[in-house]
């Protein structure tokens, strides 16, 4: 065992240092970059992407047919790992190049994919995914949001309905909608896809405030949207398998679950107070956080190895979100406590390195509902993992229709 | 990026499980538990000739000289069948610290001893590792300690003994009739701790001076990883006891491993395991390859597989309902056992001091 990288990594790495080196300014500790809007923070993650598309690191694992470099997931998370060192936006790009255009790769006609695939990795064109709604989250199976044919001789769709939860709805160009088209068959049977410019009458959009103020999810109305049928991504019908494509790449989420320092700025701001450094509860508290944190970095660089040997990674990052969110939520709180009461005051008294904290201590609470819910996530490794049998279903062999009945 | 055992390691890994399942079924931990014995003989005399005892002896020594991971691998296949062996404290105690003691005759001899089936023990204050109540004089040894790990099955006894001026020393005595060994009674009685005294002891000395409380400091992290490797491999066990039976009984009209209150806690379970998993593969790696990092990975493995093995010990129970609490069942093999994994070395409060103490020491770095 060891932590080193192979020739060929080392070389990639130093190579990504270099091209980052010249391209962007590194961060100094605990430096996090920040924005006085949404929307400023959207231009400047299009800008960055577009520099990384210009230069080859645009989309790493993608053919160089498509504009990518060809490269393995071991050099994405290279680039990662690298990219971490800077300066640089927290893309905003993850759900346009990591789930929806893979999946138009797959589904999509030829001409859809000259026509969209290129700008998407030049941040030109900036992709949502319209999936939840209201009465469907855990069970995305259940959607509302119709489409139905034209009745009037154009060749194409009428969607209606409601999503929510939209990232970035109101600043994409484009978004994937899932729908309803047949609501006489089995809930995951009689849904199509379809993609919409999100500037199309009858699109409605409401940014949703949430408990940390920002507004980065929305909810999206659909009133009457007229939808050409060549917008079908894949055979009517057959939407809950593109949806799935899409899900299923999320798995090159693996890599920078944490800031790595995190412990060690802990460490530091404990050793900085007689009183903590005395205080062996305090201690308990620290360690639990590393053994968490590093614990997590040892599960990723787990199955960066088996990326690195041509195999899948192991199941147990599947528990790596639960973790992640508990830890983020600890290593906040315990970095509040050693305030003091002060530990009450936001960035705004405490001065803008106070700021990821406030973030990410709001951020914990969303991530364990953001891409599956922690209850969710123990049903999948119960099940998959573990091999244990299911919940019985309420909803097997019904039709949607008979399903909302009730 | 190399995070993994090698293939050759995952070869080795199956035929110590095959070996180790032939061997040592729960039965026979179980037979010990219901006998007068503190472990099974014929058990450590077939994993003598299958070389476990020699994985780590240098060849010299009659051993293969092979690293720190094949026996942390053994060590985990004798914990997923908590044999009933003086692993603790022949393998993990005694052993370890003639690895890190300067070759001599005297040490040499004592590997090869353990080499071919000879159970060793390693006579110190856990607690304390600074302080002995042995003291020596004129190379002979005086005094008792209250615990230690398989002193009563011992053939070789390493002490830590000081002198009249407080001098240290790391001594080697083979059992005599100068000494005494009284066996304890047990939470786990399929374990063996006694106490140790010793009237005029003769003594060999293996190490002396400042040396002797490195070697010592260095032998019970060594000792903290290879336990909890033995603690993961049972952690391991017990998850898939309750995983097995969650999947085959019904309460309800329903299998009960389909309810959330059983399936999520066994997921918890198995998160803890696996948390524990990457702990004891960093600190395979630091006992391996990485001295400086010893400590603070000794203290990590054995703190988070301590959890994971308390955790899933009294979840298997749990799952099990009323059946689990029977003696018949084997659920209480792994109570019994998860108690004394969590103490053996210290207790974690020992452990976790250790750990903060590093943090903050590298928090600079």
């Amino acid at each position: 065992m060891d932590f080193k990288d192979t020739p060929e990594e080392a070389i990639f790495r130093t190579e990504c240092a270099q091209w980052l080196a010249t391209h962007a300014t590194p961060k100094s500790a605990g430096q996090h970059q920040t924005f006085d809007s949404l929307a400023e923070r959207i231009s400047a993650s299009r800008a960055w992407q577009a520099t990384k598309a210009a230069n080859g690191f645009g989309a790493i694992t993608w053919p160089k047919a498509l504009g990518g470099r060809g490269g393995s997931p071991i050099q994405e998370v290279i680039f990662r790992e690298e990219e971490a060192k800077y300066n640089v936006p927290a893309s905003v790009f993850n759900v346009s190049l990591g789930m929806v255009i893979p999946s138009l790769l797959v589904h999509g006609s030829d001409e859809v994919r000259a026509r969209y695939v290129a700008p998407a990795l030049q941040g030109k064109e900036l992709w949502c995914q319209l999936l939840s709604e209201p009465n469907a989250g855990s069970d995305l199976g259940m959607i509302r949001t119709q489409a139905k044919r034209c009745e009037d001789g154009r060749d194409g769709w009428i969607i209606s309905g409601q999503k929510v939860w939209t990232s970035f709805a109101q600043f994409a160009e484009f978004g994937m909608v899932l729908t309803r088209t047949d609501p006489d068959q089995a809930k995951f049977a009689g849904m199509t896809s379809f993609f919409v410019d999100m500037q199309t009458p009858g699109i409605e959009i409401r940014p949703i405030r949430q408990a940390n103020g920002q507004e980065e999810f929305n909810e999206v109305f659909f009133n009457d949207v007229y939808v050409p049928d060549e917008q079908r991504v894949g055979d009517i019908g057959n939407g809950w398998r593109v949806t799935m494509t899409a899900l299923m790449n999320e798995r090159l989420s693996i890599g920078g679950v944490l800031p790595a320092d995190l412990w060690q700025k802990l460490a530091r701001n404990i050793q900085s107070q007689h009183r903590a450094v005395n205080d062996q509860s305090i201690l308990n508290r620290l360690n639990e956080i590393y053994i968490h944190a590093h614990g997590l970095w040892l599960m990723q660089c787990r199955g960066l190895t088996a990326l690195g040997q041509g195999k899948e990674p192991g199941p147990e990052l599947s528990v790596a979100k639960i973790i992640a969110a508990k830890t983020l939520s600890d290593y906040c709180e315990l970095m509040m406590d050693l305030e003091g009461s002060k530990g009450l005051l936001s960035a705004a008294e405490h001065g803008s390195h106070w700021q990821l904290i406030e973030d990410l201590w709001y951020g914990a609470a969303g991530i364990r509902i953001a891409g599956g819910t922690d209850e969710i996530v123990k049903n999948n490794v119960g099940e998959r993992v573990l091999g244990l049998p299911p919940e019985p279903r309420l909803d097997k062999g019904k039709t949607f229709r008979e399903l909302v009945s009730n | 990026m190399n995070f993994e055992f090698s293939e050759d390691q995952l070869q080795f890994r199956q035929e110590i499980r095959r070996f180790m399942v032939n061997e040592a079924p729960l039965s026979k931990t179980r037979a010990i538990l219901e006998s007068s014995e503190h472990l099974d003989r014929t058990v450590w005399q077939s994993m003598q000739a299958m070389g476990i005892q020699n994985i780590m002896s240098p060849e010299q020594c009659g051993g293969f000289g092979l690293g720190a991971y094949e026996l942390c691998i053994s060590a985990e296949e004798i914990g997923r069948q908590l044999a009933p062996i003086p692993s603790l404290g022949c393998l993990y105690l005694a052993q370890q610290l003639l690895l890190q003691c300067e070759p001599s005759n005297i040490r040499d001899d004592a590997l090869s001893k353990i080499g071919e089936g000879s159970i060793g023990c390693l006579v110190v204050n856990i607690d304390d590792h600074a302080s002995t109540d042995i003291q020596l004089a004129d190379n002979m040894l005086t005094g008792t300690n209250e615990l230690v790990h398989n002193a009563n099955e011992a053939d070789l006894f390493i002490c830590h003994a000081k002198d009249s001026q407080g001098n240290q020393y790391i001594t080697l005595s083979y059992r005599d009739t100068s000494m005494n060994t009284r066996a304890l009674s047990l939470l786990d009685n399929s374990c063996s701790a006694g106490t140790v005294t010793l009237t005029q002891t003769p003594a060999l000395i293996l190490a002396s001076g400042d040396d002797c409380n490195k070697i010592l400091e260095r032998c019970l992290n060594h000792a903290a990883i290879l336990l909890s490797f033995e603690q993961l491999g049972a952690a391991d066990s017990a998850l898939e006891m309750a995983t097995r039976y969650a999947s085959e009984r019904s309460a309800f009209g329903r299998i009960i491993g389909s309810y959330q209150g059983i399936k999520h806690k066994l997921v918890d379970a198995y998160t803890l395991n696996q948390l524990a998993r990457v702990h004891c593969y960093y600190a395979a790696w630091a006992m391996a390859s990485s001295p400086d990092d010893v400590s603070k990975a000794a203290a990590t493995a054995i703190i988070s597989s301590s959890k994971a093995m308390s955790f899933i010990a009294k979840e298997n129970i749990q799952t099990h309902g009323g059946m689990g609490y029977t003696w018949e069942m084997d659920c209480h093999l792994f109570l019994k056992r998860s108690r004394h994994y969590a103490v053996a070395l210290g207790p974690e409060t020992h452990w976790q001091q250790q750990l903060s103490s590093c943090l903050l020491a590298h928090s600079t770095c």
